[in-house]
């Protein structure tokens, strides 16, 4: 388990609309005490993260640019450096093989569009057991 | 029984002849076969009551009244049964011929026979009938399949700007219920102005929807083109970026606009865009690209609206077949193979084709629309000649939606309105279309109204021009008045009676002239 303090994780938001991840990214540094959530609105791009920087979360939408969040998944997964990635994935359409491709690959943790605040920060919560905190404003 | 009438037994139709005591006195050889009795029981008749029942007609009284007038005489189609056979109905055309010979006066009957022609001829409406409710069922049930295939990533699309809506009024509750507001204003006037643009994006998206669906089929507007493929693309972008195609609109030339339903082109446009996606997709081509190019011919008789992709092309051997129905490249159960065929119907129906372009480096559809609408009043100008002339009005204006207000005045009171978006085609117009006035936007992105007078007049239109303007240019309509020969102003905004009136006057002052 995880000994780190929310301070110390990163965090890899990947979403195409900019705006998504700049709400998660609010969500999450106001209620966590997170000091490091990156964004990155491609495949590509968070791959390039990925590379350089080790991250303990990462949240990831479904329908992304030329690639489904699964098929990602997919990736990572059978990479032996990422497979043990937390991963939650994000959706505002989802069907029922993409649930189970998901959870074939170890992500148990999904978030349905449009979520609120609380629907999100409880999924965050459970998969990097931390406890809720913060107060409720920006 | 020689009697000089032996030519009707060359003849295929039945014939008896009657003389004026209305006895039979001759019968064609024809006549046994049609009435399906031998010549000897043919003989014993005497009267034509006796050979034939007709259900529709009094036969002896048409009989009498066709002697009378001495004339030839045609019956209308009638239902007849023979006395010995009521089981049959035949269907037919009684004609009655005088014959004047030194014999007398008699009279030849010729039963021509409609009974195999009508039965096909009803068989064939019913199945016309058949047809068209079939044809109308499956384009509805094509718009209805487009729709569906988009609506599941559309719903994502919506998705997006409802969780960026919702998540920035959590922000807003937030900062109201934390202890400073006042020190939050900023934030919270941000976050607010998020949430009306992301709704106001949700809104976009089902209005778009709702007039896919709900437009009336028939109706056909003056269309922006160039907006009309904006539309189209917002439809098609999920599904392209979920295979990772790029859709682009090129636009050469400005203010593009055509007749047509807004509805229906856009679907045209759809259907083949989504055929270019599926083909990038199936033949895995990377960095897949489709163009939708806005153009015009180059005698400027057409409008091409072209969608032009990188994916591997149309196989040679469907290329005869590619616009049939049924016909379809893709794997069974994933595409019905109408798209293509009521693609071709429905640019049909806007008097123009759907094309396929021979290229080697992937697929190439055109669109060739009419250049707006001049080239239907032209060819109807030779079928009117010699009746009453209808005046023509040439309306200029880079909105569409003012020409589709002004047509709809226009034609409302009997008379041609051509509409243009363009001065250059306005310009083409007017030399050959006769217009009998024209009326002009004042303030347009490539030329003001006032040059373009300017040009009308250089070319020798010596009509009455209006300017269409708003308050604010009425300086230069003072000035242009008497240099440029401006009969008159319409003042925007313009309600129906003014225009009219205004029209009306401008085109009594030519005619007094």
């Amino acid at each position: 388990m995880s000994t780190k303090k929310p301070q110390e994780m990163n965090i890899l938001v990947i979403d195409d609309e900019e705006k998504i991840c700049d709400l998660i990214k609010i969500f999450l540094e106001s209620t966590f005490n997170f000091h490091s959530v990156v964004t990155a609105p491609s495949a590509v791009q968070a791959t390039q993260k990925l590379l350089n920087q080790e991250f303990d979360l990462l949240i990831i939408d479904h329908v992304l640019p030329g690639k489904l969040g699964v098929e990602f998944i997919e990736q990572l997964k059978n990479s032996v450096k990422f497979n043990r990635m937390k991963i939650i994935l994000i959706s505002g359409y989802l069907q029922q093989e993409d649930v189970l491709t998901a959870i074939q690959y170890g992500v148990k943790n999904i978030v349905v569009k449009p979520f609120t605040r609380q629907q999100l920060v409880t999924q965050v919560s459970d998969v990097l057991k931390i406890p809720v905190d913060g107060d409720l404003s920006f | 029984m020689s009697s000089g009438f032996e030519s009707f037994d060359h003849l295929f139709d039945p014939v008896l002849v009657l003389n004026s005591k209305r006895e039979i006195v001759y019968f064609n050889h024809q006549t046994s076969i049609f009435m399906k009795l031998p010549p000897r029981i043919l003989k014993s008749k005497t009267n034509i009551i006796q050979l034939c029942d007709t259900a529709d007609m009094d036969l002896e009284e048409w009989v009498n009244k066709a002697l009378l007038s001495f004339d030839v005489l045609t019956s209308p189609e009638i239902r007849m049964h023979l006395p010995h056979d009521p089981e049959t109905e035949y269907n037919v055309i009684l004609k009655v011929i005088p014959i004047q010979s030194d014999k007398g006066s008699n009279f030849a009957i010729v039963f021509h026979d409609k009974t195999v022609e009508t039965h096909l001829h009803n068989k064939y409406r019913d199945q016309l009938d058949e047809l068209k409710k079939t044809h109308s069922q499956i384009l509805q049930a094509d718009k209805l399949n487009t729709l569906g295939e988009l609506t599941a990533n559309i719903s994502h699309e919506i998705n997006n700007p409802l969780t960026i809506a919702a998540g920035h009024s959590e922000l807003i509750r937030d900062c109201l219920i934390s202890r400073a507001p006042e020190t939050k204003l900023k934030h919270m006037e941000k976050a607010n102005a998020t949430v009306i643009e992301s709704l106001e994006r949700v809104n976009q998206i089902i209005k778009n929807m709702k007039d896919f669906l709900h437009k009336s089929e028939d109706e056909k507007e003056y269309c922006d083109l160039d907006a009309l493929v904006d539309a189209a693309i917002e439809w098609i972008l999920p599904t392209a970026k979920k295979a990772g195609v790029e859709v682009k609109k090129i636009h050469k030339g400005k203010h593009i606009a055509a007749l047509a339903n807004r509805i229906k082109l856009e679907q045209v446009i759809i259907n083949l865009v989504k055929n270019s996606i599926d083909a990038i997709t199936s033949g895995n081509v990377p960095d897949g690209q489709v163009n939708i190019v806005i153009s015009k011919s180059e005698n400027e008789h057409h409008t091409f609206i072209d969608v032009v992709d990188n994916g591997p092309g149309i196989p040679e051997k469907v290329k005869p077949n590619l616009f049939k129905p049924f016909m379809s490249t893709k794997d069974a159960g994933s595409g019905t193979g109408l798209g293509l065929s009521i693609c071709a119907k429905i640019i049909e129906t806007h008097r123009g084709k759907l094309e396929n372009i021979d290229r080697t480096d992937g697929a190439h559809f055109r669109i060739r629309l009419p250049m707006i609408e001049i080239y239907s009043y032209t060819r109807n100008d030779k079928s009117l000649s010699g009746s009453k002339k209808e005046k023509r009005i040439l309306v200029l204006d880079n909105e569409v939606q003012i020409l589709n207000v002004l047509n709809s005045f226009i034609r409302e009171d009997g008379y041609v309105f051509i509409g243009s978006s363009d001065p250059m085609d306005a310009l083409k117009f007017l030399s050959k279309a006769n217009i009998d006035l024209m009326i002009t936007d004042f303030s347009m992105p490539i030329m003001n109204g006032g040059d373009f007078s300017r040009l009308a007049r250089e070319a020798g239109y010596d009509g009455p021009i209006l300017y269409m303007t708003s308050a604010k240019f009425i300086d230069q309509y003072n000035k242009d008045k008497k240099v440029l020969d401006i009969g008159g102003l319409i003042l925007k905004p313009f309600n129906r009676d003014e225009v009219m009136k205004t029209i009306r006057s401008a085109l009594k002052v030519k005619g007094a002239a």
